[in-house]
């Protein structure tokens, strides 16, 4: 499925998906994104401090950091609000 | 809250999925009730020589490439709907605000992707509706105007008639639900772009 999201949406899925370290290319498939442009995100929410780098001889690790904590609970918050304020959709 | 989301999510998803199988469905009915009304039609109209086979046959061939788009379009969105009622799934059992938030983004993500495609379907659909409600109709007046003898010829058009406009129905119907599921995820999108600013703004306080 070609997905759309939205740049926090898909900060949303990577730093969610990096609560427990994983290496770059299990992101880029488990997050429907092409090299580049994983890169770019991960750069950036590294530049945040939201996701750090390990590494483990010669594989690189990525995880998600304490402080995105803040970030993911307002993001859930924000959309599980959104989600529960809309009508239900009735056949 | 995040037990009613949950909820809301289930059902939604259910009724969602339930109208783009009935939407399959009833393409591939219409889509094979057109191909026997051009064909048969027209073969008796080669045979008899009278218009009045040529107009069903006429709208028979004009339904046609509706039904199949209505069909292949049902198909597209099915695809994605599959794969989020795996994933719903796969955490059912044991959903929390997280795993409910990521469906939530995933099926706002298969919305916006399939938008183009639900506007299409709308469209396909009601075109394919009006064939087999005029098709109907020609069917009664011409029931009215020359009454069959036997029992059996007069049951035959009446069933003909009603499965014209009882399909006619459906594709108006189904194209009016998914205007709801439309209008449903637009303001959602909507609300996202409100949500973002706050999102945006707590990042840029780093």
């Amino acid at each position: 499925m070609r997905v759309k999201r939205t740049q926090y949406e898909i900060f949303w899925e990577i730093l969610t998906y990096c609560k427990t370290p994983r290496l770059f290319t299990s992101i880029i498939q488990r997050c429907d994104l092409n090299s580049k442009i994983a890169q770019e995100y991960l750069n950036f929410l590294e530049s945040k401090g939201y996701i750090s780098r390990t590494n483990e001889g010669d594989r690189t690790f990525f995880l998600t950091t304490c402080a995105a904590r803040e970030f993911l609970d307002l993001f859930m918050k924000l959309y599980l609000e959104l989600f529960n304020n809309t009508p239900e959709f009735k056949i | 809250m995040e037990r009613n989301a949950e909820i809301k999510f289930a059902r939604e998803l259910k009724r969602f999925y339930s109208l783009t199988f009935m939407s399959l469905v009833f393409s591939a009915i219409a889509m094979a009730l057109s191909v026997a009304l051009g064909v048969t039609n027209i073969l008796t109209f080669i045979n008899q020589r009278s218009l009045v086979y040529l107009i069903p046959a006429c709208i028979g061939f004009l339904a046609f490439p509706f039904t199949i788009r209505w069909l292949l379009a049902g198909v597209e969105i099915m695809e994605g709907v599959e794969e989020i009622k795996d994933e719903y799934s796969k955490v059912k059992k044991s959903t929390n605000g997280e795993a409910l938030t990521t469906l939530i983004v995933r099926t706002m993500a298969h919305y916006r992707a399939k938008k183009a495609t639900i506007s299409k379907l709308i469209l396909l659909c009601k075109v394919a509706a009006i064939c087999f409600i005029i098709n109907g109709i020609f069917v009664l007046i011409q029931l009215a105007l020359n009454i069959p003898a036997d029992g059996l010829g007069l049951a035959t058009s009446l069933v003909a008639a009603l499965i014209n406009l009882g399909i006619g129905a459906v594709g108006l119907y189904i194209p009016q639900s998914f205007q709801k599921y439309s209008s449903c995820w637009e303001a959602r999108i909507q609300g996202s772009t409100l949500a973002e600013k706050e999102l945006s703004s707590l990042m840029e306080g780093r």
